[in-house]
């Protein structure tokens, strides 16, 4: 009887040992221990900040470093290209990177005789995110936490979706960080506007990222337009005023076609900051903040800020500074200005018109 | 007059008509090209618009937008490609006179690494949306007289210099790029790329209204600098026999040839392709004469862009990159033009 207990009980504890994960890219991964943990990126990080694990991390990617609520490890080198040396010499148990990025030639294929397990987790879909944050929960020994944040954030989006059932979808041309490249199928913007029921005016082109321009944007007069900005360079968490996203905003709405289309007549154009809120669970935090700006009659109660605050001091930071802009309400336009360089290239003409005429006369 | 002389003087008269025609399509070419676009927009409505204009009538809901469209997004894009197109053939003809060399294009001295440098540094930094311009302006003359200083030995400035430090600087300038790239947020990699594709799709009036005067004063000025490239083209030792002092000449055009073609890169990123092909048609078709390859080319640099750029913001749902379309079209009338003619030009 004792004998079959201690059997038992060995048999428990190397069950509980070898915990088994299925990552979302489909592998089956063993995981002895994951008490030395390095992220490629930083959507892995917020997750392990957000279950409280942020000691265990002894590596990052060189993006992932740069974020204010990164700790002060060592740098592993490029998310898609991390330096494998660099990932050994710390010997940690797992490395977590995205589904596709980098190529398993570049990671699994080169820590082949190691004990290092590379758990593919993106942490960057809204579909599949609930899921991997229990498993990364499963694999931290904080299962319950993470059924708990996970839910929370779930009702969240349930709610919104709620909400918007059975309004009409609103027209939107969403730009990404480049000028007149739209962001069509198959990006992570798309999905948020198919959930705050938006109707992309790009979503039938071939290509994700189609290259639009002026002409295209009046033929699908959009009733609002989006435009994602990089935070790392409007640095939205630092930010004590909104001066340079203003900025950036008259340059934007003064673009010929803003004036002749339904966004620009209604003051329905917004400047999203992407960083710190188009990963993890600020994606939620986005999907309301563009519910809101497509449905604004249904989301009188809701303050978009609020699931934002709660999601960035999930990751340990103080909330501050400037995401949206302008304020999300129907308002009117300021007129828009224009600055020609005259001055300057008729100084540069004249210069080379006299340089010209002197060896002219030499 | 014998049957020769009237023969030749047929084939005068013809040619200039041919010169005279080119020389006018561009404005004929720019008019058409109003109606082409995305928006389908009947020549019959143009005309309405611009008689609703002329006749200063009040103009209803759907014509303010098409007057938007026309020449707030249509016309300064147009009159960009064109001149662009104008700046790229003519310093492409400008260089290949100055170098002797049929395979030279505007961008051997480095230019365009040199401008992609300082849009990427731009765009990577982050900084607001003119300084991309002025950045990829500066790298851009920054890079040419950089070789230009490295080619220099003792007063004097070989052309074989030149080219061997338009190529080490174009490499410097390209690595330093991809530097950039390679630190930079993929966020904005993209940007980066693009811009170095080269696009129209962010033209408008102020863009246009930085770049119109020193293009238009640089092309007066090569125009009219032309009989000197004439010169230049003779070996070093000829045009210095006609009292022609090269090295000084050689510095003052390649100044002209840079600023425009400085200016034109800063407002279109990269269009490759247009500043080779557009010099060697007209000199197949036309001749060796600077004082007509450089009028002519700057027409047919402009109605080609123009004409490829109609292609690309009209030809389906999504823009296509104006490069690639001009490389596309341009490609087999070369092939073409050089199978048949090029032995006569430049053996």
């Amino acid at each position: 009887m004792r004998f079959t207990l201690i059997l038992l009980l060995i048999f428990l504890i190397t069950e509980a040992q070898a915990l088994v994960i299925t990552d979302s890219a489909g592998n089956k991964i063993e995981i002895q221990k994951a008490d030395r943990i390095i992220c490629l990126n930083s959507d892995c990080l917020e997750a392990i900040i957000m279950l409280g694990a942020k000691e265990k991390i002894v590596g990052l990617g060189s993006y992932a470093l740069q974020k204010p609520y990164a700790p002060n490890v060592t740098d592993v080198g490029k998310w898609s290209e991390p330096n494998v040396e660099a990932i050994i010499s710390l010997s940690p148990d797992i490395v977590i990177t995205y589904v596709n990025y980098p190529e398993r030639q570049k990671l699994e294929e080169k820590l082949k005789g190691t004990n290092i397990k590379v758990v593919r987790l993106d942490f960057y879909k809204l579909n599949t995110m609930f899921d991997e944050f229990i498993t990364l929960g499963k694999i931290l020994g904080k299962e319950k936490e993470a059924g708990e944040i996970a839910n929370y954030w779930k009702e969240q989006l349930e709610l919104i979706k709620n909400r918007v059932k059975d309004a009409k979808p609103v027209k939107v041309y969403w730009e990404s960080f480049t000028a007149y490249k739209a962001a069509g199928n198959g990006t992570g913007w798309q999905e948020i506007l198919e959930i705050a029921k938006g109707e992309n005016v790009f979503l039938n082109e071939p290509s994700s990222y189609p290259q639009v321009d002026a002409e295209r944007i009046i033929a699908k007069n959009p009733e609002v337009v989006i435009k994602s900005v990089s935070s790392t360079t409007f640095e939205p968490y630092k930010a004590e005023n909104a001066t340079k996203l203003e900025e950036f905003y008259k340059d934007f709405i003064s673009r010929p076609e803003m004036k002749q289309i339904d966004a620009g007549k209604n003051g329905r154009i917004y400047v999203i900051c992407s960083d710190m809120l188009h990963s993890t669970f600020g994606l939620i935090a986005e999907v309301a903040y563009v519910a809101k700006i497509l449905h604004p009659e249904l989301f009188k109660d809701l303050n978009p800020e609020e699931l934002h605050k709660k999601y960035v001091e999930s990751l340990g930071l103080e909330y501050s500074g400037i995401w949206v802009y302008p304020e999300i309400k129907a308002e009117k336009m300021e007129k828009p200005e224009r600055t020609p360089g005259f001055e300057l290239t008729l100084a540069i003409a004249s210069l080379v018109a006299v340089v010209v005429l002197r060896i002219a006369k030499g | 007059m014998n049957e020769f002389g009237f023969k030749f003087a047929r084939k005068t008269i013809l040619k200039g008509f041919t010169a005279t025609f080119i020389l006018l399509m561009p404005i004929a070419v720019i008019i058409i090209s109003l109606g082409v676009g995305y928006l389908n927009i009947s020549p019959s409505e143009i005309v309405n618009l611009i008689v609703a204009k002329i006749l200063n009538l009040e103009l209803d809901e759907k014509q303010k937008v098409y007057e938007a469209v026309i020449f707030n997004i249509r016309l300064p894009r147009i009159l960009l490609a064109s001149l662009v197109g104008c700046s790229l053939a003519v310093c492409g003809a400008v260089l290949q006179a100055m170098f002797k060399n049929p395979l030279v294009e505007p961008y051997i001295l480095g230019i365009s690494s040199g401008a992609a440098f300082g849009a990427a540094l731009a765009l990577g930094l982050g900084l607001l949306s003119g300084s991309v311009q002025i950045l990829a302006f500066l790298f851009g003359m920054i890079s040419v007289f950089l070789a230009y200083g490295m080619a220099k030995s003792g007063g004097e400035v070989p052309v074989i210099n030149l080219v061997l430090a338009g190529i080490i600087v174009s490499a410097l300038f390209t690595a330093l790029t991809s530097l950039i790239k390679f630190f930079i947020d993929p966020h904005k990699l993209a940007g980066i790329v693009y811009w170095i594709m080269g696009s129209f799709s962010s033209a408008d009036w102020s863009s246009l209204t930085t770049v119109t005067a020193p293009i238009i004063a640089c092309l007066i000025l090569l125009i009219a600098l032309s009989w000197r490239l004439n010169v230049l083209s003779l070996s070093d030792e000829e045009a210095k026999a006609l009292g022609v002092k090269v090295s000084r000449e050689r510095f003052l055009i390649l100044c002209i040839a840079t600023l425009m073609t400085a200016c034109a890169v800063s407002v279109s990123g990269i269009i490759g392709w247009v500043g080779l092909l557009i010099p060697h048609v007209v000199r197949l078709a036309f001749s060796s004469d600077n004082r007509i390859v450089i009028p002519i080319s700057a027409s047919l640099g402009a109605i080609f862009m123009v004409l490829a750029d109609n292609i690309a913001r009209s030809a389906f749902s999504f823009e296509l990159p104006i490069s690639v379309l001009t490389t596309i079209l341009g490609a087999p009338v070369f092939m073409l033009l050089v199978r048949r003619r090029a032995r006569r030009v430049w053996s």
